[in-house]
Formats: C-alpha cells, sequence, structure tokens
C-alpha cells in the first residue's frame, strides 16, 4: 500500500466526468507531480484529495485511511494541506493575518508564532510586508504567501494547483526553489502545474493527465527526455 | 440643537444593534436576512415573558433587566440558528431569490406566531421591568430614572446606561471579529469561502455562530426596547427591521463598523429630518436616504472594499 | 340589508359610505365621529356619536377654563385623529393663543422629536387626538422628557391601557375629551347589571351604550315608519327625538347628532382607568 493512494477514481460534475478510473500514488518524502493541459482534470484531483468535490467511483486512501469519511475542513488538523489555484489569499486581511488563518486548526500558539518566523526567514520579502494587505501584493508575492499560509499547519502533505500561473520566469525559479526547500525539510509534496518543464525540474516523479485519465507516468527525468511530453508540453 | 443630536443617538442606538445582525450575515453568506428585525421583536417577548413569568423576578429591579438581557440573547441567538439550519442552510445554492423569499416567509412565521401566542393587542412591559421606573433603581443609583443635563439637552440615567450598554456591545463584538481566531475565521468565509475550507475552518459551523450573534444582538436590542419604551407588538420588528437594514446600507453592507456608523448616522438623520419637516416624514426621510445610497453609492460610507491581483 | 349599524374607526368607516349610498341604506354609526362621514350625505347617514367639531369644542372650553397660552396639537395623520386636531387648531387660533402643530406616525415608538418640539415651543398644554398605543408612549416620553404641562387625548385614546404604559405616575395632568360612559349614567348600575346578565359577566365596554342607543334609534325609526324599508325608515330618522342613554338623540340637518355631542373632561389620575373629572357645561 503507498502513502498516498488514488485508486480509480471517477468524478463528475453534473453530468460531465471529469476523472476516469484515475489511479496514481505519492510516497513519503516524494514530490510528485501532475501535468497536463487545461482541462485534463489537474484542478479536480487535488480537489478530490482535499475533499472538496466528491468521487463516485474508486478510492482515495491516505496512510491507511479511506479519506471517504473525512469532513473537507479536518484535513488541515490531520496534516493535508492545499494551496489553490489562484492563491486564494485573503485580500483585506494583512500577509500576517493570512498566515495566522494558516495556523487555524493549530492549538498552540506559541507553535503558530514560531512558525510565522520560519516563513519569514524561508521568503524575506513577506515580512517586510507583513503589515500591508494582502491584495496589494504582487502575484509572486501572493503565491509566497500563500505557500507560507500552508506551511504553518505543519503539513505531511501538501498539495499545489500550479504554483507558477501568471508569474515571470524568474518568479516562477524562485517559488520552485521554496517548493524544493519545503519538501528537503520533510514535507511529501503533489504539485499540479501546466509549466511541465519548471515542474519536472524539481520533481521525483510525474504523470499526465489527459481527459480525466493518466496516459504517461514515470520518473522526472525519463519523462523530460520522452519526445511525447516534449512534443506536447515542452514547448517542442 | 443638542437635544435633536441626543435624541438621534439613542435612536441611532438601537438601529446600530439590529443593523450589526443584518450586516454580519449578509458579509458571510450574501443574504439580506428579512427575519432579523422580527428576531429582535421575538427577543422583547422573550423577556416580557421573562420577567412575568419567573417567580420573584420582580424585587430585583434593574439586576431582572440584566438577567432577562442575558436569558433573551440566549434564546434568541438560539432562534437565529435554528432558523438558518432548517430554512436557509439547505438552500445554500440555490438562486439568490429563493433564499430571499425564504427570509420573509421566516419573518411572516414569527411574526403571525407571536400574534397567535400572544395576541395583536400592543403589551406594556412589565413595570419591574422598566428602565424609567425610579422604583426600580437601587438607593444609589436613582440618577437612572432621572434626566441629566447634557450641553443643553437632556436625556434620562436610563437612555444613557442604554446607550453605554450598546457601545460596549459593540466594542467586544469589533474585537472578537477583529482579534480572535474565531472573528478572523469569519471574515474568512466572508471574503473566500473555498479558501476557508482549505484552512481548516468549518464553514457550517462559523455561519451558525454569526447567526447566533446577531441574532443574539437584535434579542438584547428587543429588550432594551421593551424595557425603555415600555410597549411591545408583535409588528415593531418589521419597521424597525426596515430600518436597521438601511442603516447597514448607509454605513455599507457587509462591513461591522458600516453598521454601527450607518445605525448613528440613520438615528441623527431622523432627528434632523423630523425637526425641519415634521413629525410624519420620519420614515420618508430615511426611505429616501435610503434609495439615495442604493442609487448613488450603493456600497455606503464605508463601502466593500476588494482590491484583487491576479 | 335593511340597515347599517356600527363603525368605530372613522378611517375604515369612510370607505364603506358609498357602498352603502348607493342601496340608500340607512347607515346609523354609534362610535365613529369624524365630520368628513357626513360631508356627502345623501340622506342616509346618521351618527350617533359627537362629531370632531363638536369634541373640539369642548377641549376649547377646557382650555379656557384653565386659561392655557400655550397650546400644542399632535395628531396622527389618520381621518378621526386629523379631523379633530384641526378643528381644534381652528378654533384656537381664532381665540388668539399660540398653536404649534405636529404629526407623529402610528406604529413607531420613539417620539422624541415631538416632545422636543412641545418643550422648545414653550407649551403649558398638549392636545394628543391619536390612539390609545400612541398616547401612552407619547405621555410616558413628554413627562420624562422634562414635560410639566398639562395633556390632553382626544376619544379615541380613553382606555386604561393608556396608564398601563404611560406608568401611573406619569398620569398627574392627565385628561381627556369624551361622551358619556356606562360608568357615568345615573341609574346606578342598572344597566350595567342588566348587560352583564345577557353578556356572561363581561363588563359593558367604553362605548356599549352608544352601540345600545344606535340600534335602539333605528328600532325607533322603524317603528314610526311602521315597516324596514330603507326609504321609509331613512325618513323616519330625520325627525328622531329618543332618550338615549347618551342623551337626548336627535339629528341636525346633515345627519349629524344634535346638541352638543355629549362629551365631558375625563381623567385617569386615579387609578389608570379614566373617569368623569369635569361635565364642563
Amino acid at each position: 500500500m503507498s502513502w498516498l493512494e488514488v485508486d480509480g477514481v471517477d468524478v463528475f460534475y453534473g453530468r460531465i466526468q471529469a476523472l476516469h478510473q484515475l489511479s496514481f500514488v505519492v510516497e513519503e518524502g516524494e514530490i510528485v507531480s501532475l501535468l497536463g493541459n487545461n482541462g485534463a482534470g489537474k484542478s479536480t484531483t487535488l480537489n478530490l484529495v482535499s475533499r472538496i468535490v466528491p468521487a463516485s467511483a474508486g478510492r482515495v486512501v491516505w496512510q491507511g485511511d479511506d479519506m471517504a469519511r473525512t469532513a473537507a475542513h479536518d484535513l488541515v488538523a490531520r496534516g493535508l494541506v492545499q494551496v489553490p489555484e489562484g492563491r486564494r489569499i485573503f485580500s483585506t486581511m494583512t500577509v500576517e493575518e493570512n498566515l495566522m488563518l494558516g495556523g487555524y486548526r493549530v492549538r498552540d500558539k506559541k507553535a503558530i508564532s514560531q512558525r510565522v518566523d520560519q516563513v519569514y526567514d524561508l521568503m524575506p520579502r513577506l515580512r517586510e510586508r507583513r503589515s500591508q494587505e494582502g491584495g496589494t501584493l504582487s502575484g509572486g508575492e501572493q503565491q509566497m504567501l500563500a505557500i507560507g499560509r500552508a506551511l504553518i499547519a505543519a503539513p505531511k502533505l501538501l498539495l499545489l494547483d500550479e504554483p507558477s500561473m501568471g508569474l515571470a520566469p524568474l518568479m516562477v525559479k524562485q517559488v520552485m526553489d521554496i517548493i524544493r526547500t519545503v519538501n528537503q525539510r520533510g514535507t511529501t509534496i503533489l504539485v499540479v502545474e501546466q509549466n511541465a518543464k519548471a515542474a519536472l525540474r524539481i520533481a521525483d516523479r510525474a504523470y499526465v493527465l489527459d481527459n480525466g485519465a493518466v496516459t504517461l507516468s514515470g520518473p522526472a527525468s525519463q519523462l523530460a527526455g520522452d519526445p511525447r511530453v516534449v512534443e506536447a508540453y515542452l514547448g517542442g | 440643537m443638542t437635544q435633536i443630536i441626543l435624541n438621534g443617538l439613542f435612536v441611532g442606538s438601537f438601529y446600530a444593534l439590529i443593523a450589526l445582525g443584518y450586516s454580519m450575515v449578509y458579509g458571510i453568506i450574501k443574504l439580506l436576512n428579512f427575519a432579523h428585525g422580527d428576531i429582535f421583536m421575538f427577543g422583547a417577548y422573550i423577556g416580557m415573558t421573562c420577567l412575568t413569568v419567573i417567580p420573584g423576578i420582580g424585587s430585583l429591579g434593574i439586576g431582572a433587566i440584566a438577567i432577562v438581557l442575558l436569558i433573551s440573547a440566549l434564546l434568541t441567538g438560539a432562534t437565529g440558528v435554528l432558523i438558518e439550519t432548517l430554512a436557509y442552510r439547505p438552500l445554500r445554492s440555490a438562486p439568490r431569490l429563493s433564499v430571499l423569499i425564504t427570509a420573509v416567509g421566516m419573518s411572516f412565521l414569527l411574526e403571525y406566531g407571536v400574534r397567535q401566542i400572544w395576541g395583536p393587542d400592543p403589551q406594556p412591559w412589565p413595570q419591574a421591568g422598566r428602565l424609567t421606573e425610579a422604583a426600580n433603581w437601587p438607593a444609589g443609583l436613582q440618577w437612572g430614572a432621572q434626566r441629566i443635563d447634557i450641553l443643553g439637552g437632556s436625556l434620562t440615567g436610563a437612555q444613557l446606561v442604554l446607550m453605554a450598554l450598546a457601545v460596549v456591545l459593540m466594542a467586544v463584538l469589533a474585537l472578537y471579529i477583529g482579534k480572535t481566531r474565531e472573528g478572523r475565521a469569519m471574515r474568512a468565509i466572508a471574503l473566500d469561502k473555498r479558501a476557508a475550507t482549505l484552512m481548516g475552518i468549518n464553514v457550517n459551523a462559523t455561519i451558525s455562530r454569526v447567526f447566533f450573534i446577531g441574532s443574539a444582538l437584535a434579542g438584547v436590542a428587543g429588550v432594551m426596547h421593551g424595557a425603555y419604551y415600555s410597549s411591545i407588538t408583535f409588528l415593531m420588528g418589521f419597521l424597525l427591521g426596515l430600518k436597521a437594514f438601511t442603516a447597514a446600507v448607509i454605513g455599507g453592507i457587509g462591513n461591522l463598523y458600516g453598521a454601527m456608523l450607518g445605525g448613528l448616522t440613520l438615528g441623527l438623520l431622523e432627528a434632523f429630518g423630523t425637526a425641519w419637516f415634521g413629525g410624519e416624514w420620519k420614515d420618508v426621510f430615511a426611505f429616501v436616504f435610503l434609495i439615495a445610497f442604493l442609487t448613488l453609492r450603493p456600497t455606503g460610507i464605508l463601502g466593500e472594499r476588494v482590491v484583487e491581483r491576479m | 340589508m335593511v340597515a347599517s349599524v356600527g363603525g368605530y374607526c372613522s378611517g375604515s368607516t369612510l370607505p364603506t359610505l358609498p357602498i352603502f349610498d348607493s342601496a340608500k341604506i340607512p347607515q346609523l354609526i354609534s362610535v365613529a365621529n369624524s365630520d368628513n362621514l357626513i360631508k356627502d350625505n345623501t340622506g342616509n347617514v346618521w351618527l350617533l356619536d359627537g362629531t370632531g367639531e363638536q369634541q373640539a369644542s369642548t377641549a376649547m372650553k377646557w382650555v379656557e377654563k384653565n386659561s392655557f397660552k400655550n397650546l400644542a396639537v399632535i395628531d396622527d395623520k389618520t381621518d378621526y385623529s386629523a379631523n379633530l386636531a384641526t378643528r381644534f387648531t381652528a378654533k384656537a387660533k381664532e381665540a388668539g393663543l399660540t398653536v404649534t402643530t405636529d404629526s407623529l406616525t402610528p406604529k413607531e415608538s420613539d417620539f422624541s422629536a415631538q416632545v422636543t418640539k412641545v418643550k422648545s415651543a414653550g407649551a403649558d398644554f398638549v392636545y394628543f387626538t391619536g390612539y390609545v398605543q400612541e398616547a401612552g408612549l407619547l405621555v410616558k416620553q413628554l413627562v420624562e422628557g422634562g414635560y410639566t404641562g398639562s395633556i390632553l387625548l382626544g376619544d379615541g385614546s380613553v382606555d386604561a391601557k393608556v396608564a398601563e404604559i404611560a406608568g401611573l405616575a406619569n398620569c398627574k395632568n392627565v385628561y381627556a375629551t369624551y361622551t358619556k360612559t356606562p360608568d357615568m349614567l345615573d341609574d346606578g348600575g342598572a344597566f350595567a347589571e342588566k348587560y352583564k346578565a345577557i353578556s356572561g359577566g363581561t363588563e359593558p365596554g367604553p362605548y356599549t351604550i352608544h352601540s345600545y342607543d344606535t340600534v335602539k334609534t333605528w328600532a325607533d325609526a322603524a317603528t314610526r315608519a311602521g315597516s324596514v324599508d330603507q326609504a321609509a325608515v331613512n325618513e323616519a330618522l330625520k325627525s328622531t327625538n329618543l332618550a338615549g342613554l347618551t342623551g337626548q338623540i336627535q339629528f341636525t340637518d346633515d345627519g349629524s347628532r344634535a346638541g352638543e355631542g355629549g362629551f365631558v373632561i375625563v381623567s385617569n389620575q386615579d387609578d389608570g382607568t379614566f373617569k368623569l373629572y369635569d361635565a364642563l357645561s
């Protein structure tokens, strides 16, 4: 049994089937990437794992637990945190308040403030802007804030939905470096990306999604050299 | 002139307390809870019943009012939660209009339910619970039932006490929303429900909490109203609810400070309006402002600020 | 339908007039007393209660008797109330007295604006012509607001509830213009006893004798006409001269009650219920 196992999952939005018998695994400590174009089902997959959308068939099992009985808002307490697509930071709240919200399920106040400091150490730009409203930050800073917010909960499994979206190449590199650092410190990462190049640079393994099902999979280095991947996703 | 301002601030305190509930609920689930004014009325009736039914409460003077305030707050809070759970929650993903109509339906339910139980006639507030009754104030605090001169105008001690209570409640609420974990969670839900869930916030439970607080405040206002004006009727929530809604819009709906500001502003506007145009124009004046704000500045004085960057 | 007997509130009675008028049904109105009710009378409307005009006269007599100089008149904009207020104000102005007028909205609770207006005008007399609920609230807020003058209420506010709402302690200077009540009858309670026997124990209400007189008036006219035919009864009503509980019943040409309307001054200072204070005539 793998650490996180998604097994034969179907997801429907009304009559439209977004995921078709989707199956993949994530082992503890890895960085796994899900690649694919728009509409491939990448966000749906993350929302499935986060229990925001239900599966009509198949199971999601994490650390041996079938997730079907857990409510979405209880996942954070168990160590499963998502950094959603589009950042979704709380725009009229300050950077600091956003981070504090990441610690909503953390009981120990001291732990929260320690982790906030750690996040500021990892991403100093956020410390500079700690009293600024989240909505006034640049795209890249908002992405860092979104990740930082997730880190306050000390996640064991961190899901990231298209962290590079809308960012300039230099910013993308910074964000990816941060993700790698987070992984090195002990968090398992499942990252969904359209930017295959950036994702494959940090991932251990990757899956390619098309039409809600896996079409290719393998170690990142292998996929990076695969001509089908190169043609479709790496800009030829 | 001072008297007009004092009158306006006093009435405005009631508007503010009720407007808070309107604003909080709108802020978090974008629903205009038209039953909210009737929660205020229900709180008054609960208060009156407590004062008549609880044995020995008459001898406590204003202490009785304090106890009754607490009981009414808890019961109206619970009523608000019940209404949300049974009537609004099942319609969370329904078109906005459906929920609005349901709210109107709840309003009728409360109004005519109360009418059925207590009758259509106005009920005098029990003597033992009246704030302007000298006999209810203990020896050292007799100023409560007397007029106090302030800068050219005057108010009864009771009025000052009520206004102080309103200020305290609003301050506590502001602290709660601004500084506590749960308050932050409420603000988060108002901004982005999905992101709030991803933080681990139990959105349903938090929404219930919002309804509890908003309704409890309305219940307190209801008891205060009965204790001061000495007469309650089953339709008293209708007009006051509309005024509170107006106040919330004027101040900026969804905004806590807006509700407080809007309430006081509306009270002052009405006081000046009636002084200039005559008593019968009070409501016309108030609703002209509602229309003016909805047309010219729908986000209200403090506005709904939304800063987004993609 | 041979006749209509009833009508308490002028505002709701007025719209029924055209309906009864179209069939020339005799409409005997027991209590409602706005002068607007007989404004367009074509010969089938009969007011048993004193009109606003007559009530206003009585109020004026009271003002003169007490030498009030600075008057405030507050109405609630409903037909009965506005009618009474307008007529009283006209008489007061004719007499050269200072009059401040204002209105309040029924169903509201806060009348601090009206109280402030009364106080800044320096009034020593307030006449409120509205109904019970607002009367109670207004009296309370006037007195608690520091008003020390005299308060007169119209007959629409005569009810023990006023003192209940305002608080008996605040009613020391409260009076009202009112037509006779069962307890003011000289028959030593005989009517009240007979009424209770039939009603199963309920005391006669403030307007019971008006209703009684109204039905008796119709019965008297029908007897004299020898039939219940509408036109015949209307004709017979013109010449009514009947001794009723509310006094001698006669009608003027326009359908209103002849005479002073039988208004007196009552007060609730004693125990909250309104009792005869000064018969004035």
